[in-house]
C-alpha cells in the first residue's frame, strides 16, 4: 500500500491516499475543522490560518488544509494549543472587522459569524478605532461597486483570496486582483476594467463573508427569511443545478446547488442573475383575446373556450393538417409530450416543432444520427481523459459556459489541449486554445480540409474555400494523430445547410482517429434532447420512434386514438413559409417568438398576418404576441415542475418553488384544458402523472420515477446505436462565399453570453451588464473604413437596416460582422433574408 | 344534621370577619381614566422606533426583531437611503397580534425598537392597529416631546440617547442627578 498513508487524528486512525491533506483525512473521520480559504476546487494557499491543528513533533501549529497527511502523523484538533491557536486567529481576523452584521447581507449565512461563535474569543481586547478602507468619498459606507452587478466592502473582507482564485483558476479571467499589502490589502478590479467575468456571480456565493454582495440581493432580504427550492437552470443546455431562494412569490436569488457531476457549484451569470426575470412585474397578467383589433383581458374560462372553439372550427373547415404547432426548446419533457399529444392526437397533424431560432433545421434522419452519436457520449467529468479537445462550430463559452469550465479544467490540469474552429475567435483567456477561423458557414469546407489532412491528402487547393491556412489545419491533424481526441460538434454544424454532410464528416474524422476518440454533440436549449425524445419534432414520435406507419399505429392504439395523421409534417421553417402562403390556417405557439428570433423577420411577420388564428402562450408579451389573436400568460420556471435533459444527456428534475403568479398557468395545464375542451378524455393532476405515462410507454425512461431523478440527475441510456454506413468519398469542397461589392461584409449572429432570447431582458441585472445591442467588427475592417469603437453605425442588407453602436473586437474574423440576437430593441432578423444562406451587409458611420 | 348546623354557624362569623376586615380598606379599583394606574418599571406597552440625536432612525432593517418575534407580527423590507445606508422602506408591527413579550427589544442590535409605556391606543378598526414606520417613529417623537416639556432638562436628551453607557451620560457637563422622591 505504497500510495496510502495512515495517520491518527484525535486518537482515531485513518488511511487516506497519498497527497491528501490533513483536512481531507479529518473530513473522512467526520471531524470538522473550520476553514475560510480552503475550497475543494481550488489549490490550497493557506491564507487564512483558520484551520490550524497541532501535529505532534511539529514545533508550530500547521494548517490542515495545506499540510499533506503523512504516515504515522499524530494530529490533535481539539488540544488546548490548537484551540487557542484558532482562537487567536479568529481574534486577529476580527481586529479590524466592522461587525456590521445587522446591515450586512451575508448575516445569517456568514462563515465568519459561525466560526467566531464557535471558535472565537467572544470579546475583543483592543479599543483602538478599527481600520477603514475608504475608496471614494462618494460611497460613504465603504461599499463600492466593483462590477456592474457586484459590490465590494473591503472592511469585511478577510483576504482569503477565494474570489480572485475562482475567477482566475477556474474561469480563466483576470479581471479581479489583490492590491497593497498587510491590513491595507484590497481586492479590486484592474484600473478602468469593470469586474465582468462571465462567472463573477460565483465570487458572491463563495465569499465566506459579506465582502462581495450581488446588487440584486443587496439590502433585499435576510437570508433566513428565504426558502430554497432545487431547480435546474433552463437558460442554456448545460443543465446546471440551481437553488431558487424565494419568499412567497418573490424570487430573490439563484445559487448553484453544487452537483459535482454537472456544474460543480459554479454557474454563469446568465443563470444566476438572468434567471431573476421570473417575477418581473412586466409579465403578462391576464389571458387576452383580440376583439375589434385590440387585445382585451378575459377570464381563463372564456379564453380556453374561445381557443377550443376556433381550433374546432378550423379543423372542421380545413382539417387538422392546417394547424401548426411551434414550441420552444425549454419545454420540459412532460410539456413536450403533451404538446405532441395535442398536435398528433387531438388535432391530428404532424406539423409541430420546438426549434424556431434557426432556419436550417436538422431533418429526421439527421436527428436520429445525432441521437445515435449521443448514445456514446462523454460526460463532463471525463473530458480530462482526452488529450485533445476540438470544438467545431460552437462558441462554447457563450453557448455552453459551464461545459467550457470543464474543458478549462481539463486544460488547466495539463491533461488536454484545446482547439477551437469557428467563424470567430472564441474566448479562452488564461486557458489558451488554438483557434482557426473559417468563413461563416464554412464548417463543411473546414471539416473536409481536416479530414483530408488526416488522411494525408494534399489540401492546398481547398483550404482557400474554407478561408483557413493549410499549415494550420495540417498542424492540427498532426496533433490529433497523437492521442485521444474529443470532438464537440456545435450547433452551427448541424443547423446548417450542409448539416448532414458535416455530421458524416465528423464521424469519418472520428473513425480516422480511432475508436478511442469520441464525438459529443452540443445542444443549445435546456431540453433539446428531451424535446426530440418526447415527440416534439414532426418526424420522430415520442420516445425516439420513427414516424412510420407501424409505429404510428402502435402509438395510436396505446393512446386509444383512432388514427394519427399520415402526412410528413412540417418543421418551423416550413410552417412559417406555409402560413405566409396561406396554406396553414392556425398557429399554436407555446413560449416561442418567431417574429423576434426566426432568422427572417419578414416571413415570420407575414405568417402571423396571413394565418387566420394565432394563439400565443408567453410569459412576457413578445413581438409575436402583439400580432396574435389570443395571448395566454405562461407561468415562469419557478412556478411549475418537470424534467429536463441537458446537453450531456442527463435527465434532471426541477421543482416548483411557488404557485403561479399573475394569473398565469403552466404550459401543460393550458394545453390540457384546451385538449379537454376538444374532446380529449384523459386527465392529469400534474407533470408527475404525465411522466408516469411517459415512463410506462418508453424503453428509455422506464423505471425512472419522477422523484427519482431529483438530486444527482441520471445519465440516460439512449439506445440509438444504429451504425450508419456513410460514404464521403465523393465530397467536394464548395465555393467560398463571395460578398457582392455593394455589401462587402458577411453577417453572423448568435446569442450573447449574458442573454437568453427576450427573457433575460427583463432581469434588471442583465441590463447593467450588457446595456443594449451592439455590432462587433474586426478592428482592421473598422479602421479601413474609418469607424472606431463606440461609433454609431448603420448596418444595412438588401432586406433592411439597423442603427447600432459599434464595438471593435479582435476576435471577429475580418470580413464579417457579428450581432448578438437577444436584444428586443435591435431587430437583428430584419436584416436577414429567409431564402439566402448567408446575409451580406454594409456598415456606414452615421 | 346537628353537625351541619354547627359548622354553618361557626363559618358565618369567619366569613364576615374577612368582610369587615376589608370593608374599611382603600379600594383597589382605580377611577380610570381620572386616576392613572401605577405602572411597573418593567411594563411593556406600545412600541416605538428610536432616532439618533440628529433625527435619523436607528433601525437598519436587519430583521432580527422579526426573527425573534413569537407572534410573527413584524414585517419589513429594506432599502438604501440617499446616504447609502441600509434603512427600512417598510416596517410594520401588527399591534393587535403582538403579545408584548418584548423579545423584539431584546433582539435589536441597534437599540432601535422599544416597548414604551403607552397602553392607551384602542381603536375602532382592527386595521388601525397596524403601525407602520412613520407611526412608530411618531410614537417616539411624542414621547420625546412630552419628556422635554415635562422635565425641561437638556441633559436628559443626551443621556437618553446614549443607551450604551449611562456612565458616559453622567460625565456630561449638563448632568444633574434627577431628584427622587
Ligand atoms: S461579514 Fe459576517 S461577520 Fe462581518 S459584518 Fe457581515 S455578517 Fe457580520
Ligand atoms: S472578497 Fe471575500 S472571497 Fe474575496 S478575499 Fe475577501 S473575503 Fe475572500
Ligand atoms: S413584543 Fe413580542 S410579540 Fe410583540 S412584536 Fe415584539 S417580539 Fe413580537
Ligand atoms: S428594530 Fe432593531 S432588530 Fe428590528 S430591524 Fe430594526 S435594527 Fe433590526
Ligand atoms: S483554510 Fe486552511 S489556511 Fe485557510
Amino acid at each position: 500500500m505504497a500510495d496510502q498513508v495512515t495517520l491518527t487524528i484525535e486518537g482515531r486512525e485513518v488511511t487516506v491516499p497519498k497527497g491528501s491533506t490533513i483536512l481531507d483525512a479529518a473530513t473522512r473521520l467526520g471531524i470538522v475543522i473550520p476553514t475560510f480559504c480552503w475550497d475543494p476546487r481550488l489549490r490550497s494557499i493557506a491564507a487564512c490560518r483558520m484551520c490550524l491543528v497541532e501535529v505532534e513533533k511539529s514545533p508550530k501549529l500547521v494548517t490542515a488544509c495545506a499540510a499533506p497527511a503523512m504516515d504515522g502523523m499524530v494530529v490533535k484538533v481539539f488540544s488546548d494549543k490548537a484551540v487557542n491557536g484558532r482562537k487567536a486567529v479568529m481574534e486577529f481576523q476580527l481586529v479590524n472587522h466592522p461587525l456590521d452584521c445587522p446591515t450586512c447581507d451575508k448575516g445569517g449565512e456568514c462563515e465568519l459569524q459561525n466560526h467566531s461563535f464557535s471558535h472565537g474569543p467572544g470579546q475583543k481586547r483592543t479599543s483602538e478605532p478599527r481600520n477603514r478602507v475608504i475608496f471614494d468619498g462618494k460611497y460613504v459606507f465603504d461599499e463600492i461597486p466593483i462590477g456592474p452587478v457586484i459590490w465590494y466592502n473591503s472592511n469585511r473582507c478577510i483576504k482569503c483570496y477565494k474570489c480572485t482564485r475562482l475567477v482566475k483558476e477556474i474561469a480563466g479571467d483576470a479581471d479581479l486582483g489583490a492590491f497593497n499589502r498587510g491590513y491595507k490589502t484590497i481586492l479590486h478590479r484592474h484600473k478602468n476594467v469593470p469586474f465582468k467575468s462571465e462567472f463573477s456571480g460565483n465570487t458572491v456565493q463563495y465569499c465566506p463573508v459579506g465582502a462581495l454582495v450581488a446588487d440584486s440581493f443587496r439590502f433585499k432580504e435576510r437570508t433566513w427569511m428565504l426558502e430554497q427550492t432545487p431547480s435546474v437552470c433552463h437558460l442554456c443546455g448545460d443543465g446546471c443545478n440551481t437553488a431558487l431562494w424565494h419568499q412567497g412569490q418573490k424570487l430573490f436569488r439563484i445559487y448553484a446547488r453544487w452537483n459535482n457531476h454537472v456544474e460543480d457549484g459554479l454557474i454563469c451569470d446568465r443563470g444566476r442573475f438572468g434567471g431573476l426575470y421570473a417575477d418581473d412585474e412586466r409579465r403578462l397578467q391576464h389571458p387576452q383575446i383580440r376583439k375589434e383589433g385590440k387585445l382585451v383581458e378575459v377570464s381563463w374560462n372564456e379564453a380556453i373556450r374561445y381557443v377550443a372553439d376556433m381550433l374546432e372550427n378550423i379543423m372542421d373547415k380545413h382539417g387538422g393538417e392546417s394547424i401548426g404547432f411551434i414550441g420552444n426548446e425549454m419545454l420540459s419533457n412532460e410539456e413536450a409530450y403533451l404538446f405532441n399529444r395535442f398536435a398528433r392526437q387531438v388535432i391530428g397533424t404532424n406539423n409541430l416543432d420546438f426549434r424556431f431560432e434557426d432556419r436550417h433545421l436538422p431533418s429526421k434522419e439527421l436527428n436520429f444520427h445525432l441521437l445515435s452519436i449521443m448514445s456514446d457520449r462523454v460526460p463532463y467529468i471525463d473530458f480530462k481523459k482526452f488529450d485533445n479537445i476540438l470544438f467545431v462550430g460552437a462558441d462554447s463559452e457563450v453557448r455552453h459556459p459551464v461545459l467550457t469550465l470543464w474543458v478549462k479544467r481539463a486544460i488547466y490540469s495539463g491533461a488536454s489541449r484545446t482547439y477551437a474552429a469557428y467563424h470567430r475567435k472564441t474566448d479562452y483567456n488564461l486557458h489558451p486554445a488554438e483557434s482557426i477561423e473559417y468563413f461563416p458557414q464554412g464548417e463543411y469546407n473546414f471539416l473536409l480540409c481536416l479530414y483530408k489532412a488526416l488522411k494525408g491528402d494534399d489540401i492546398k487547393d481547398i483550404t482557400s474555400s474554407a478561408g483557413v491556412r493549410a499549415e494550420d489545419v495540417e498542424k492540427w491533424a498532426e496533433d490529433f494523430k497523437n492521442g485521444k481526441t474529443l470532438i464537440f460538434a456545435g450547433e452551427d454544424v448541424y443547423n446548417n445547410p450542409r448539416g448532414t454532410e458535416n455530421i458524416q464528416l465528423i464521424e469519418a474524422i472520428r473513425d480516422l482517429l480511432g475508436q478511442e476518440s469520441k464525438v459529443n454533440i452540443l445542444f443549445d436549449g435546456a431540453n433539446y434532447i428531451g424535446n426530440i425524445l418526447c415527440g416534439a419534432t414532426p418526424g420522430i414520435l415520442p420516445f425516439g420512434v420513427d414516424n412510420i406507419y407501424d409505429n404510428r399505429k402502435a402509438l395510436a392504439d396505446s393512446w386509444g386514438a383512432e388514427k394519427l395523421s399520415d402526412s410528413e409534417g412540417m418543421n418551423t421553417a416550413e410552417m412559417l413559409n406555409a402560413a405566409a402562403e396561406g396554406k396553414l390556417k392556425a398557429l399554436f405557439i407555446l413560449g416561442a417568438d418567431p417574429v423576434g428570433f426566426y432568422p427572417g423577420r419578414g416571413i415570420a411577420e407575414k405568417a402571423m398576418k396571413k394565418a387566420e388564428f394565432k394563439v400565443v402562450c408567453e410569459t412576457f408579451l413578445t413581438e409575436t404576441g402583439k400580432s396574435a389573436d389570443v395571448v395566454l400568460p405562461l407561468a415562469a420556471f419557478p412556478e411549475y415542475e418537470g424534467t429536463l435533459i441537458s446537453t450531456e444527456g442527463r435527465l434532471q428534475s426541477f421543482q416548483k418553488a411557488y404557485e403561479t403568479a399573475y394569473t398565469s398557468a403552466e404550459g401543460w395545464r393550458i394545453m390540457l384544458r384546451i385538449m379537454q375542451k376538444l374532446g380529449f378524455e384523459e386527465d392529469y393532476n400534474g407533470p408527475e402523472d404525465i411522466w408516469n405515462e411517459i415512463g410506462d410507454n418508453s424503453e428509455i425512461f422506464s423505471n425512472i420515477s419522477h422523484k427519482g431523478v431529483s438530486f444527482r440527475g441520471l445519465l440516460i441510456d439512449m439506445k440509438f446505436d444504429k451504425k450508419r454506413e456513410t460514404d464521403i468519398s465523393g465530397f467536394e469542397a464548395v465555393e467560398a462565399p463571395k460578398p457582392p461589392p455593394e455589401y462587402p461584409l458577411i453577417l453572423t449572429y448568435g446569442t450573447s453570453v449574458y442573454q437568453k432570447r427576450h427573457l433575460t431582458h427583463y432581469a434588471a441585472d442583465m441590463e447593467k451588464i450588457e446595456p443594449g445591442a451592439r455590432i462587433y467588427m474586426n478592428t482592421k475592417n473598422a479602421n479601413s473604413i474609418d469607424i472606431h469603437d463606440n461609433d454609431t453605425v448603420r448596418v444595412s442588407s438588401g432586406k433592411g437596416s439597423l442603427t447600432l453602436k459599434l464595438t471593435t473586437d479582435q476576435r471577429v474574423r475580418p470580413g464579417t460582422v457579428f450581432i448578438p440576437t437577444n436584444f428586443i430593441e435591435a431587430e437583428f432578423n430584419t436584416l436577414l433574408d429567409s431564402k439566402a444562406d448567408l446575409t451580406f451587409v454594409k456598415v456606414e458611420k452615421l | 344534621m346537628l353537625e351541619i348546623i354547627k359548622t354553618v354557624i361557626k363559618a358565618i362569623p369567619i366569613g364576615l370577619a374577612t368582610t369587615f376586615k376589608n370593608i374599611f380598606r382603600k379600594p383597589t379599583t382605580l377611577q380610570y381614566p381620572d386616576v392613572m394606574p401605577d405602572l411597573s418599571p418593567r411594563f411593556r406597552g406600545l412600541h416605538y422606533l428610536a432616532r439618533y440625536p440628529d433625527g435619523t432612525e436607528r433601525c437598519v432593517c436587519c430583521g432580527l426583531c422579526a426573527a425573534a418575534c413569537p407572534a410573527n407580527c413584524i414585517y419589513m423590507e429594506p432599502m438604501e437611503n440617499e446616504k447609502g445606508e441600509r434603512k427600512a422602506r417598510i416596517y410594520i408591527i401588527n399591534e393587535i397580534r403582538c403579545i408584548f413579550c418584548g423579545y423584539c427589544e431584546e433582539a435589536c442590535p441597534e437599540e432601535a425598537i422599544f416597548l414604551g409605556r403607552e397602553f392607551e391606543f384602542c381603536k375602532y378598526n382592527i386595521p388601525d392597529f397596524i403601525y407602520d414606520k412613520e407611526m412608530l417613529l411618531g410614537v417616539f417623537d411624542k414621547i420625546e416631546k412630552d419628556r422635554r416639556v415635562r422635565e425641561g432638562h437638556k441633559f436628559i436628551r443626551n443621556a437618553r440617547f446614549d443607551f450604551r453607557s449611562p456612565v458616559h451620560a453622567m460625565k456630561h457637563p449638563d448632568y444633574k442627578r434627577e431628584k427622587t422622591e
